[in-house]
């Protein structure tokens, strides 16, 4: 619906409420000591500062120009300034609006129903509405002043609808849409870095502030996916606190991330509890967690954002793999040995037949220096899901030196797929 | 041209305008229906007008004149009298007029009164040439014009020449030596870039002015140490001059002085205590105004001879000194923190400011503006755990019943249930000191936003507007105008006719260094 056509009794007054801030004020006050004698004129300083001393005049406006305690020329009164300008809009923050329609004529207007939506390129969200119960009048130059609050969930473009119908003077029923529009931006950035070292994942993150005010971290945590734990790694703050008494504990490290591109890092350390016999390590996911932030601006103005899941690192793995269960120590020129090499099925699903060869290839740089002796392939009739077995490859080295062992891959016998290929193995091979 | 600081005659009526509304501030009455009721009556309001007049504020000014005329627990002058603009032959000297115009916040009087003294040449020693430079320079800033203060600034020449030292002028100041230049002066002349827009420069300065105040500090200690050492190797018969009849005259004040500063600070706001030393390059020593022999004649470079009979006058001397630039040192040391916020450079004021608290362990204002710094990048938390701490210091000391005690505890808190969006409860911390004193102008400001953002705009506005009317000496503050404009920007099409009428009101009764461009005109 559009606007009814002609003139308005109503309009809407909108002022976003985000919190104000504390004025700093930069004004000119002096020690009127300082003002009318030299800096080293003993004699003068000690007569004029009697002087000053006595009740100042309660009847002027001297706490503009004089300073009376010193502090006071930083300037922090305490007072409060209400946000002048509309500012930027940052997802995770809460959007706060004084929305107050008035009646600027000087005649009554009656059945009055307002409404605020708030329309995004997804949806249109009732904020809040009257129109059910209508007010029975608005008086000339009164007013109806409401307002809205709303978590911002969503980039891009929104409108803050603000509606009223009404009955005019002339008994004309009237429509009257105002429309604001705004945007809402991404706050932060997080990159994170996942790297495993043995069987715990370390996870660094680092959160990069798009804003152009700073953001105070008041709380950074990592919610992490089942089955890990997570534990924070952070460097030991100071714990030397030299206060005792009332002032311990006041002066921590300050989480605060600079505007227009500061960052910080944070390291958490995850572990998966020991797998149990049998079963594989890796869990089925790779989801390692999110990440959750919760920060804060001027006077605590509060923004809350989380990370989708964080993946862990993309090593494939393996429906079926085979691993080097057991080298024997010493290698020695034209002896057979014995390779344990160990089969493992990933999978929920028995697999089988498997064959286990070596590959006839020569290497690249010549002859193989170590090749089967005996059976060129051995079958693994089945395997249950997440079982593993051993099988005994015998092997022969041809050359002295260090050779290396390669070539060894498993089969599914009945459609030919490779599953694996063991990487190559350097060993020693001695003379006799 | 002068601004006469004069209020409406009585049985006058405020200037008239075209429009009914003229005398109101905010154009459209605050008569409604809302479906709600509004937030509970402020205290502060003077009247409440029936719903169909047209506006409060003309009802308010003849009530509140009523008002003016008792003793309201304000003066008992009445402030028609004392916004009386000062005659200058009221005055009985030069100086004393100049510093109550200065209070009066004559500004463009002062300038021309010091030009006027100028060009009579009835100034015939440098030092009081200085006095009124000094003035005409802070008087040119006050008035933000710059570029002639920066022109007054260069023509007074280098600040730390031989000229401006009293032993360069000889026999003018017998037994006077050291800078006559007003510390006022250097200060004003470091803040001076940042009003031209180089607050680098200006925070630079500042610094600079820092390290010279530390080093005289570092001076006059390590000369009130030689002074000790002086004497205790030898205890010989101290000569008199012609000093001591000055220094005599002198020393009952300076005792006094002495007292003031060698015991630890007691007066409430519990704030320069010359034992502490503020943060200095060079390591100070702390030990300040204890035990000292009587001593012999001294002489050093800087001071020429200070004589003394006994070794407490000359120490003294410099306790009242040292403590004078310990005072200075902090003045300093809060400009350029100030800069430094202005500039949202949190974590240096921080520092700097736990450094202040840690040897200031009982200065609850210095810990206060420590949680204000806190709440102003968001840590609001930790704000709290500070303003708990003020309050567990105040008990310690037992000075929670003192009236500013109470009062900066109320603010804190209520800055605190601000932040937490509890506004009933700020409300109440703030009408609370308004209580205890009704001309608190941060407290009537800080309540009139938590009415506004407890949805009650037309009690906010009348809350701002009525503190205007009955403590103007306080509450004419470019921020509370600024508040009080965007509220009526926020309640109405029609804003520019309430502000142009505060506008003229603030005109009529304001200092010349008002800033109007706080109206948002």
């Amino acid at each position: 619906m559009t606007s009814t056509p002609g003139a308005h009794s109503l309009a809407f007054r909108v002022m976003r409420l985000c919190r104000p801030s504390l004025h700093v004020d930069l004004g000119l006050r002096v020690d009127p000591v300082d003002l009318i004698c030299g800096e080293d004129d003993v004699q003068k300083i000690v007569e004029i500062h009697d002087d000053v001393e006595d009740v100042r005049e309660k009847t002027s406006f001297y706490r503009r120009a004089e300073l009376e305690d010193p502090v006071d020329a930083l300037g922090l009164s305490g007072i409060l300034v209400l946000p002048q300008t509309f500012g930027s809009i940052y997802l995770g923050e809460t959007f706060c609006s004084y929305i107050s329609v008035g009646n600027h004529t000087n005649h009554d207007v009656r059945d009055v129903g307002v409404k605020a939506e708030l329309q995004t390129e997804r949806q249109k969200l009732i904020l809040a509405d009257s129109t059910k119960n209508p007010l029975d009048f608005i008086r000339a130059g009164g007013r109806y002043d409401f307002i809205i609050e709303h978590d911002i969930k969503e980039l891009g473009a929104h409108t803050l609808v603000c509606i009223a119908v009404y009955t005019d003077s002339d008994n004309e029923r009237k429509y009257l849409p105002q429309y604001f529009k705004f945007m809402a931006t991404n706050p932060l950035s997080v990159r994170t870095k996942v790297r495993m070292v043995k069987d715990t994942t370390y996870l660094e993150a680092c959160i990069e502030n798009n804003t152009r005010s700073h953001l105070f971290l008041d709380n950074v945590k990592f919610d992490p996916a089942p089955p890990f734990s997570v534990k924070v790694l952070e460097p030991d703050t100071e714990t030397k606190d030299e206060h005792d008494g009332l002032l311990s504990g006041l002066f921590n490290q300050v989480k605060l991330v600079r505007a227009n591109g500061g960052t910080r890092h944070f390291l958490y350390q995850l572990t998966a509890p020991a797998a149990e016999a049998g079963f594989s390590r890796v869990p089925v996911t790779n989801a390692l967690g999110k990440l959750e932030l919760l920060w804060r601006t001027t006077l605590g103005e509060p923004g809350r954002l989380q990370t989708q899941q964080i993946l862990g690192n993309p090593i494939p793995r393996r429906e079926i793999s085979l691993e080097i269960a057991e080298l024997p120590s010493r290698i020695v020129l034209e002896r057979p040995f014995l390779v344990r090499v160990s089969v493992n099925n990933a999978t929920d699903h028995r697999v089988g037949p498997l064959q286990i060869s070596m590959s006839q290839d020569d290497a690249p740089s010549g002859t193989k220096a170590i090749a089967v002796n005996g059976l060129w392939n051995l079958i693994v009739p089945q395997l249950e899901p997440f079982g593993s077995t051993d099988v005994n490859l015998s092997l022969v080295a041809t050359a002295i030196g260090v050779q290396k062992i390669f070539g060894i891959k498993v089969v599914d016998v009945r459609d030919g797929k490779t599953y694996d290929t063991l990487s190559p193995v350097e060993v020693f091979v001695e003379p006799e | 041209m002068n601004h006469p600081l004069m209020p409406d005659p009585p049985g006058v009526s405020p200037p008239r305008a075209t429009s009914n509304n003229a005398d109101s501030f905010s154009s459209s009455s605050e008569s409604f229906s809302p479906p709600f009721p509004s937030a509970s009556a402020s205290s502060a309001a003077s009247t409440t007008s029936p719903p169909e007049t047209t506006s409060s504020f003309r009802r308010s000014i003849r009530g509140d004149r009523r008002s003016w005329g008792d003793s309201s627990g304000f003066d008992n002058r009445t402030p028609a009298a004392a916004l009386k603009k000062l005659s200058i032959k009221d005055a009985t000297t030069d100086l004393a007029c100049l510093k109550l115009l200065m209070r009066q916040g004559s500004w463009r009087a002062i300038a021309d009164k010091v030009k006027e003294v100028k060009k009579r040449s009835m100034l015939h020693f440098p030092d009081e040439q200085l006095v009124y430079s000094t003035y005409l320079v802070l008087a040119l800033m006050k008035l933000r014009s710059y570029e002639l203060a920066e022109d007054e600034l260069l023509a007074i020449g280098d600040l730390n020449s031989k000229k401006f030292r009293f032993e360069h002028h000889g026999d003018m100041y017998p037994g006077k030596s050291g800078s006559m230049v007003p510390f006022a002066l250097r200060w004003l002349q470091a803040e001076l870039p940042h009003r031209l827009g180089k607050t680098s420069t200006t925070i630079d300065l500042l610094y600079d002015l820092l390290a010279h105040c530390n080093e005289r500090i570092d001076f006059l200690q390590s000369s009130m140490e030689q002074l000790s050492k002086r004497e205790s190797e030898s205890r010989e018969e101290s000569t008199v001059t012609a000093e001591d009849k000055q220094e005599e005259s002198v020393s009952a004040t300076e005792d006094k002085q002495e007292e003031e500063t060698v015991n630890a600070p007691v007066e409430e706001e519990g704030s320069t205590s010359p034992n502490v030393e503020l943060p200095s390059e060079e390591p100070a020593i702390s030990d300040v105004g204890s035990n000292f022999l009587p001593s012999e004649v001294i002489e050093d470079d800087d001071f020429g001879d200070f004589v003394t009979s006994t070794v407490d006058e000359g120490n003294t001397v410099y306790s009242t000194l040292i403590s004078r630039w310990r005072r200075r040192q902090e003045v300093v040391l809060c400009s350029v923190l100030g800069h430094h916020l202005n500039r949202k450079d949190y974590m240096v004021c921080l520092r700097w400011l736990e450094d202040l608290v840690k040897k200031r362990p009982h200065d609850v204002v210095v810990l206060s503006k420590f949680g204000y710094v806190q709440l102003l990048f968001g840590d609001v938390y930790g704000a709290r755990r500070t303003f708990t701490t003020v309050e567990a210091i105040c008990e310690q000391q037992g000075r929670s019943g003192s009236s500013l005690m109470a009062r900066l505890l109320a603010r804190n808190r209520g800055l605190l249930y601000f932040s937490l969006k509890q506004y009933p409860k700020a409300m109440k911390e703030f009408e609370a000191v308004l209580e205890l004193d009704p001309g608190d102008f941060v407290a009537a400001n800080n309540k009139a936003l938590c009415l506004m953002y407890s949805r009650d705009l037309v009690t906010a506005t009348q809350v701002l507007e009525t503190a205007l009317q009955r403590y103007p000496l306080t509450a004419l503050n470019e921020t509370l105008v600024l508040n009080l404009c965007s509220m009526y920007e926020l309640a109405s099409m029609n804003s520019v006719e309430s502000k142009r009428t505060l506008s003229a009101w603030i005109l009529r009764l304001a200092p010349d260094d008002f800033d109007l461009t706080c109206t948002r005109l």
